[in-house]
């Protein structure tokens, strides 16, 4: 069962975690960094799965997508995942392609009706492959439809109700998507349906001024700390991890961030985080 | 009112043709333009990034300049087709093939099929090891039928150019290195535990290590080393077949069926 605080496993920290074994609650792969045939990767992936619990994180399912689900990726995710045991597998509430064109980014959806009903279809097949729920996190955006139907909180909500799925409340994006589009962060946190919400992502971004652009090459600001208070306020205490996918620096670095996360939860909660003890 | 699949295809025709499409939305503050290009400059920069990482050579051999024409040509012709961003570049090779003015010489060409086997060396399938003696262990009267897998990650690669010299003085990070030289040569490209490795062959060893691949028999390897060492053809042959265990190229070996 993955509680407590976690954090992604990059490359940069495999030999870290194979010789000293910091004390942590669990880890975070991407999973694509794994769907490979062999060789160094899945090497280190097992040394170092033998001492943390896991979970799955993927940027391909194009969950979103009008085009056929691409069932041999789910074929390979299942395999990775019976390899892995991971307490969960995430993916993001976006499109990455179409036309079997893949753009590699997790693009904005139209917040519409028709959007719901083919989500909720996809979601429920993926959901049947895998033989598991699955947890779709919220993404940053800088755009957003002239279409839409309803705001992001809404369509969210509605989604996981109807899909049956869990949600990764991603609490940067949030604030990230806040910004970019003018409405208030807790608004969203209050629409979340709290027993859904399985996993907190928290993360660094840049603050361009007229943008706020989510880079996971920062430290987690000040901002974001405040409504992840806000967040475990709301909703109770949930598994929280940082991602950082650029100028990674020591792991002592992010596990004294990760240190403060706790902290910050624990005060929001009234309950002291619970922290892997060496 | 727009239909999903119209959304997406005019958001992915705009981001591939800098486009904004109409049913993005701006504001007042910021306008539609300014938050597309978000979309826009983050998708080239990270598909330049991906191509960066399985081609670390090419990118200084290039410089950040000219690599970035490269990529940004290449994203245009070959849009990612894998769901995977670590498969991109796949196609460099055929593409820099028949855009030769993308490269200032004709050696990066080679210089490109020599990263991407190594790429593809990087993470190939896992195989058990054939060890010296397992082999100990097959009656003489066996040899002449038994024929070698070799490990999947595996790549003997024709190169026309001295490339090597580039690859080695690239990732010695020295600058005073050699332009490559006319050589037309094999190389193999493999992985030994966990790192990737190259090393050029002669002619003998790359006769001999192609026609292995192709499932020859031990019998006509040697036939074949025969022609190239007539003096000496048996310990030609079995001189190599031990460089190839050393080198754990091999993983299994099994009698040709009749």
């Amino acid at each position: 069962m993955i509680k407590g605080f976690g954090l992604g496993l990059r490359t940069e920290h495999y030999a870290d975690f194979v010789d000293r074994k910091p004390p942590l609650d669990w880890l975070e792969i991407i999973s694509e960094n794994y769907l490979v045939p062999g060789g160094k990767p899945l090497h280190f992936l097992d040394r170092i799965r033998a001492d943390y619990p896991m979970v799955m994180h993927g940027v391909s399912l194009s969950i979103g997508s009008v085009d056929p689900l691409d069932f041999n990726y789910l074929r390979d995710l299942k395999r990775l995942a019976e390899r892995v045991e991971p307490g969960w597998i995430s993916d993001h509430l976006c499109w990455t392609g179409v036309d079997h064109t893949h753009l590699h980014d997790l693009l904005p959806l139209p917040y519409t009706e028709e959007t719901l009903r083919h989500l909720t279809e996809r979601i429920s097949r993926v959901q049947e492959f895998l033989g598991r729920r699955i947890l779709l996190e919220n993404v940053s955006s800088y755009v957003v439809c002239a279409h839409d139907e309803m705001n992001e909180w809404t369509f969210l909500s509605e989604l996981a109700a109807r899909a049956d799925c869990w949600l990764l409340l991603d609490v940067n994006n949030v604030y990230v998507s806040a910004r970019n589009h003018g409405f208030n962060p807790r608004e969203y946190i209050d629409a979340m349906p709290g027993r859904r919400v399985r996993q907190i992502h928290l993360a660094g971004h840049q603050d361009q001024g007229d943008l706020v652009i989510d880079t996971h090459d920062h430290p987690i600001r000040d901002e974001v700390f405040d409504l992840y208070a806000y967040t475990l306020q709301k909703l109770g205490p949930i598994p929280t991890m940082i991602e950082r996918d650029d100028h990674i620096p020591p792991l002592e670095q992010l596990l004294a961030e990760l240190e403060q996360v706790r902290r910050t939860a624990a005060l929001a909660t009234g309950q002291p985080g619970e922290m892997a003890v060496a | 009112m727009i239909p999903l699949a119209d959304w997406q295809r005019q958001f992915q025709q705009g981001l591939l043709h800098q486009r904004v499409p109409a049913a993005v939305a701006g504001t007042a503050t910021v306008p539609s333009g300014r938050r597309f290009d978000i979309y826009t400059s983050a998708y080239r920069l990270r598909l330049t990034e991906a191509l960066e990482a399985n081609y670390p050579v090419l990118h200084q051999a290039l410089g950040d300049e000219q690599f970035t024409q490269l990529a940004v040509a290449y994203l245009q012709a070959h849009p990612s087709s894998h769901a995977n961003i670590r498969w991109f570049g796949d196609r460099l090779d055929d593409f820099v093939r028949d855009q030769g003015a993308l490269l200032p010489h004709p050696a990066l060409a080679d210089l490109i099929r020599l990263e991407w086997a190594l790429c593809c060396a990087f993470d190939a399938s896992d195989r058990e090891i054939l060890q010296g003696t397992q082999l100990g262990q097959i009656p003489a009267e066996h040899w002449p039928a038994l024929v070698f897998d070799l490990h999947p990650s595996v790549h003997l690669i024709a190169l026309e150019w001295s490339v090597e010299t580039l690859w080695n003085a690239a990732k010695a990070a020295d600058d005073g290195q050699e332009a490559p030289t006319h050589d037309p040569h094999y190389t193999l490209v493999w992985r030994q535990q966990l790192g990737t490795r190259f090393r050029s062959l002669e002619r003998g060893e790359a006769m001999l290590l192609l026609e292995l691949s192709q499932a020859a028999c031990f019998a006509r390897i040697c036939e074949l080393a025969a022609s190239i060492a007539s003096d000496d053809a048996t310990t030609l042959a079995v001189s190599l077949l031990q460089r190839w265990l050393q080198d754990q190229l091999l993983t299994e070996c099994r009698l040709l069926p009749e």
